[in-house]
């Protein structure tokens, strides 16, 4: 955690606002969006577990994006399949790692984040049509005990 | 002196020493956390805290707390963005709950 992180660097008036943006927008209080138009954004419509399972399985075409920090991959594990490790916060960098002939399957842990890798994807002219992401996260995905593999 | 009293007194002074030893390790790995009443007073105040938001670049272009900085977690020790006195206030935040 970040707080933990300044504390051990030694600095003495540390902070946690544990509300974050969402106990910030609840009591509506303002907020700065330098993205504003991207951000709303219509989204791709998400893939189900089970339906993601069977793509793997059928279609050479679909490539799994695990965009989580390391701390939850060695937590949960991966999902099985064709996979581009690439964290959410490396993303605006090095994007162009992922191929623009796949269908790119993003996935977090409660797919909190997979729409705005998604809506950045779209920013940069990847097609709608070649991404979406895994509905509920890899959290869904092991609920319904399907395959993981160690990080 | 018999000998367990001996024996006692060392064990207490060695627990002694052990506990408080240990004490202020765990007063500096600690923080505090902030309401939103109390962070929107601060964020008006004449010294403001250092305000960092913790998740990737992306996110914080889409939305963030105005006068924010953003250093993801896995950036914190790298990173040239906090500030050099380390008595000054920082306070971080991600999504929160929801």
């Amino acid at each position: 955690m970040a707080a933990g992180q300044a504390v051990d660097m030694g600095y003495h008036n540390v902070y946690w606002y544990k509300e974050g943006m969402a106990g910030w927008k609840k009591g509506h209080n303002l907020i700065e969006s330098l993205n504003f138009k991207y951000a709303q954004r219509k989204l791709p419509d998400p893939i189900a577990p089970q339906a993601l399972h069977e793509k793997l399985q059928s279609d050479p075409r679909y490539l799994l994006v695990d965009i989580r920090d390391k701390k939850s991959r060695q937590k949960d594990g991966l999902i099985a399949g064709p996979t581009e490790v690439l964290p959410l916060y490396r993303i605006h960098t090095d994007y162009e790692q992922l191929p623009d002939d796949k269908v790119l399957v993003f996935y977090d842990i409660r797919a909190k984040q997979a729409p705005a890798a998604i809506r950045f994807m779209l920013e940069q002219k990847y097609y709608f049509t070649h991404l979406t992401y895994l509905k509920g996260g890899v959290s869904a995905w092991k609920k319904e005990g399907l395959p993981v593999k160690a990080h | 002196m018999p000998r367990n009293r001996i024996f006692s007194t060392i064990f207490l002074v060695s627990l002694a020493l052990l506990i408080g030893g240990n004490l202020p390790c765990l007063a500096a790995s600690d923080f505090q956390t902030i309401t939103t009443p109390e962070l929107k007073t601060w964020l008006k105040a004449d010294q403001k805290p250092v305000l960092v938001y913790t998740l990737s670049q992306v996110e914080f272009f889409e939305e963030r707390i105005p006068g924010s900085v953003c250093i993801p977690t896995e950036q914190i020790k790298t990173s040239p963005a906090l500030p050099k006195n380390m008595n000054t206030p920082i306070v971080f935040y991600c999504k929160g709950p929801g």
